[in-house]
């Protein structure tokens, strides 16, 4: 039964061999830009939806800088009281950043005193008293910092100070075991670990490898001249957008002679989506010409199917003649679909690793997985499908007496 | 004959509205995206300075003993040694450079202090890397040599502050002191910002950074250094400073880049004898525990070590080019399917006299005719393209304008991309025998 289908297919199919080529090549750029495309989409799509470790929503950053003759210690107790007293505001404290801002301390580890090797990079955030709470720091194991953990820095980092690091870090750093108790040094300066944190990203992720975006340590210090100026608040949502536009304004008022970190002084929701403007505009980029080239082949589809109806009605007129159904015809355009669709998806499997090992060398991209190959060969087939439906269709309703007009 | 097949396609193209506006659709769509990504690509990839390019070169010496790979010896230099190369170095010109933030006031009532960015550099820098003035100009040796107060501003700095006037002579305070403006800049935007580009090869990624805007104030290297007391970021320390926070009394930390400026083969030849020279001198002196690696890179070279054009742009240049791809086949495609079903009236044609060359011309003109709408489509829908690109939140987002060559090449392009489109199917329907066509119907 099939084949009685098949070989007018392929007799048809031979006829117009060119088309058929052309539009099956088609078909197979167009898998292979659409593996690789959605592959890259899904990449950039996990990229902007990073669990940053801190609670975005409820969180603002106010940053001052610029102020010669000032004294850190007067300029932190300005500014927190400042904050404190603001409607709204419930908690605040000193950090040095905070994820999407400006990277400030990135260190090689030592996990032995005496060697030169460094085991890992990682961000050090050096935070006053109460900020773990302000940002909203989740602990999976260890203590809470005590206020006798905030000491005084010996150059950028206190020099022997109980910290936090996060999962990941603490188990690229000793696999397999606990990390609580564990030592590293950074230059002269000793860290133990007393807690692991569940996720903390570290600021301008994206310049790492995605496995070390979460590579960050929280070092407890208490505020002065090593660690002043930037100050993270928390507030409820609503009033947020208000309090920062407070700061903004009246900060610089407050202490003089500073000068408002205007790119830094936002909400945290506003700093994470500014960061990720442009992996945005990438996204649409991409999503645009996987669009396009889909919406080029379906039209092509569509075009050469219609094309092939109104050329064979005269032929469809003789076969509904001679007893074949309407549902016969629909189902020879379809299985011819099919037929060039398959034979373009071969064509495409080929060309997607072609093009995905390219990607691999111009954009430090892992190999394509492979769940991408079969369903976008599975899409393929039903777009095509659906393509044809319509011009299908149309050749089904062609009447019997068709055969005899004269063109 | 020409006029009869014009006027026979466009019937053709008439006849079948539906099929050529597709095909005139996939085409411009095609070519537009191809030649907005290229066009940025072009951009970006440019000559930042054309005709002089090859003359400008970049010094590099690393004296860190734990860095071993000789290839690529780390990319900043530290204070003395970079110093010791401007001053001392064989080259017609040279230039140091080194950018921090600064507080700026403009003492003028109008503007709040604000913080901006300060490159700190030698004189050489204006007339090497030709840099257009405005109003004055550069500031003097002999004002380097005395830590003269004097700043060249940008154009962009000059609208803000000063309405765009000529402010040649008036004050500005950077940090705490008041500095006299020398010199006012023309519109500079160099593509890439070269003069500050490095840490492309370690940090992939990192290439859409370098398309910055030239920095507020400009002010001698010396002056900075005295102003600044030392306190720059350092772009990397490969043993941790001694000296507290001034960076001039430490060789391991690296924050200044050198440019110089060397005619011809033998000055290039000449300077890297003198690095070797140099690198060995240093390590007798004790100042690095092994001798250090040097190296010596021309501007081209420097940029491309970087990869100063982004990732993403080769990226959609590659995707661009598929679609494309998926563009002419389809629209070869649908003309071969169009011209293969006009079997009946070819064989007319033929059995009616028409030669095989005849009929090709007729197919040509029909093709080149959807192939020239495909080009003028693809050129407006380029500056569309072009035009959502501008507004796309990247560095380099307002450098998307098309030029002359490329223009040129879009025009090209189309008119080529027309062509293949057509020749193929024209040949196949040309081949046409009259007596078979005849009987086929």
């Amino acid at each position: 039964m099939t084949y009685m289908y098949m070989s007018p297919i392929f007799t048809a199919l031979r006829r117009h061999k060119m088309p058929v080529v052309l539009i099956a090549a088609q078909i197979g750029l167009t898998l292979a830009v659409f593996c690789n495309a959605a592959y890259l989409l899904s990449d950039a799509v996990a990229t902007v939806s990073v669990q940053s470790g801190v609670s975005d929503k409820e969180l603002g950053l106010a940053k001052i800088t610029a102020c010669d003759a000032c004294q850190a210690s007067d300029i932190n107790a300005r500014a927190l009281n400042f904050l404190r007293r603001l409607d709204g505001v419930s908690a605040v404290a000193v950090v040095n950043t905070v994820p999407f801002s400006s990277r400030q301390a990135d260190f090689g580890i030592r996990l032995d005193q005496a060697s030169k090797r460094e085991t890992a990079s990682a961000h050090f955030y050096a935070v006053g008293p109460d900020a773990p709470k302000v940002l909203g720091l989740e602990l999976s194991a260890g203590r809470q910092l005590t206020a006798d953990d905030f000491q005084p820095a010996k150059g950028a980092l206190p020099s022997n100070a109980n910290v936090w690091v996060t999962q990941a870090l603490a188990s690229s750093l000793w696999p397999g075991q606990t990390a609580l108790g564990k030592d590293f040094w950074v230059n002269q300066w000793h860290f133990t670990v007393v807690g692991t944190m569940r996720h903390l990203v570290r600021p301008e992720f994206e310049l790492q490898p995605r496995f070390k975006a979460d590579w960050s340590v929280i070092v407890p210090m208490q505020p002065g001249s090593g660690l002043y100026g930037t100050y993270v608040f928390r507030a409820s949502p609503e009033k947020l957008a208000a309090i920062v536009n407070t700061v903004r304004s009246e900060l610089g008022r407050v202490i003089p002679g500073v000068i408002v970190d205007e790119d830094n002084t936002r909400t945290m929701s506003i700093l994470r989506t500014e960061y990720f403007k442009g992996d945005v505009s990438m996204i649409s980029i991409l999503a645009t010409i996987v669009g396009a080239t889909l919406l080029t082949t379906v039209l092509g589809i569509v075009g050469l199917t219609s094309f092939w109806v109104s050329r064979r009605r005269r032929q469809i007129g003789v076969r509904r003649a001679l007893g074949a159904t309407r549902f016969d015809i629909l189902q020879y355009f379809l299985i011819e679909n099919a037929f060039i669709v398959s034979l373009g998806n071969l064509v495409g499997l080929a060309s997607a690793y072609a093009l995905n090992l390219g990607l691999m060398q111009l954009y430090e991209l892992p190999r394509l997985p492979f769940l991408y190959l079969p369903l976008g060969v599975l899409m393929m087939l039903l777009v095509g499908q659906a393509a044809a439906l319509g011009p299908a269709i149309r050749a089904s309703s062609i009447a019997p007496a068709e055969a005899i007009r004269v063109i | 004959m020409l006029f009869y097949y014009l006027d026979l396609a466009l019937r053709a193209i008439w006849r079948n509205r539906a099929l050529s506006a597709l095909m005139v659709l996939a085409l411009s769509v095609g070519i537009g995206a191809c030649m907005t990504t290229i066009t940025v690509y072009h951009l970006l990839s440019g000559d930042p300075l054309p005709g002089r390019s090859e003359t400008i070169f970049y010094p590099q010496l690393d004296g860190d003993p734990q860095h071993t790979d000789a290839k690529a010896p780390w990319d900043l230099l530290d204070y003395r040694t970079a110093v010791d190369l401007a001053q001392s170095g064989p080259a017609s010109r040279s230039a140091l450079v080194v950018s921090n933030a600064s507080k700026i006031d403009a003492m003028t009532g109008t503007v709040p202090p604000f913080v901006g960015q300060l490159l700190s550099t030698n004189a050489d820098f204006f007339p090497m890397f030709d840099v257009p003035f405005a109003f004055g100009g550069s500031w003097s040796k002999d004002d380097e040599v005395h830590h003269a107060r004097v700043v060249v501003i940008s154009d962009t700095l000059n609208k803000r502050l000063f309405q765009g006037e000529n402010s040649v002579g008036r004050r500005i305070k950077v940090k705490s002191e008041s500095f006299e403006i020398v010199g006012v800049l023309a519109p500079w935007r160099p593509q890439p910002k070269f003069y500050e580009v490095a840490g492309g090869a370690i940090m992939r990624d990192s290439a859409s950074t370098f398309y910055g805007k030239v920095e507020d104030i400009i002010m001698p290297f010396a002056t900075s250094v005295e102003l600044n007391r030392g306190d720059f970021n350092a772009w990397y320390c490969w043993r941790e400073p001694t000296a507290g926070a001034d960076l001039t009394r430490t060789s391991s930390c690296l924050w200044v880049q050198l440019w110089v400026q060397l005619p011809n083969p033998e000055a290039v030849a000449g300077y890297q004898r003198f690095l070797e020279g140099y690198a060995g001198q240093q390590r007798d002196l004790g100042r690095f525990d092994v001798k250090p690696k040097v190296r010596l890179t021309s501007l081209a070279q420097w940029l491309s070590y970087n990869g100063v054009v982004p990732d993403t742009v080769k990226l959609q240049v590659a995707m661009a080019f598929a679609f494309l791809l998926v563009c002419l086949c389809n629209t070869v495609g649908l003309l071969f399917a169009k011209f293969s079903g006009r079997g009946a009236e070819f064989g007319l044609r033929r059995a009616l006299g028409a030669t095989q060359a005849g009929l090709f011309w007729q197919c040509l003109v029909e093709a080149a005719a959807i192939g020239l709408l495909g080009g003028i489509g693809g050129l407006v829908m380029t500056l569309c393209g072009l035009m959502v690109v501008r507004r796309q939140p990247f560095s380099y987002a307002d450098l998307a304008y098309l030029d002359l060559p490329m223009f040129i090449s879009i025009f090209v392009m189309s008119i080529v991309c027309g062509m293949l489109v057509a020749v193929v199917p024209a040949l196949r329907a040309a081949k046409t025998a009259p007596a078979l066509q005849m009987r086929s119907e």
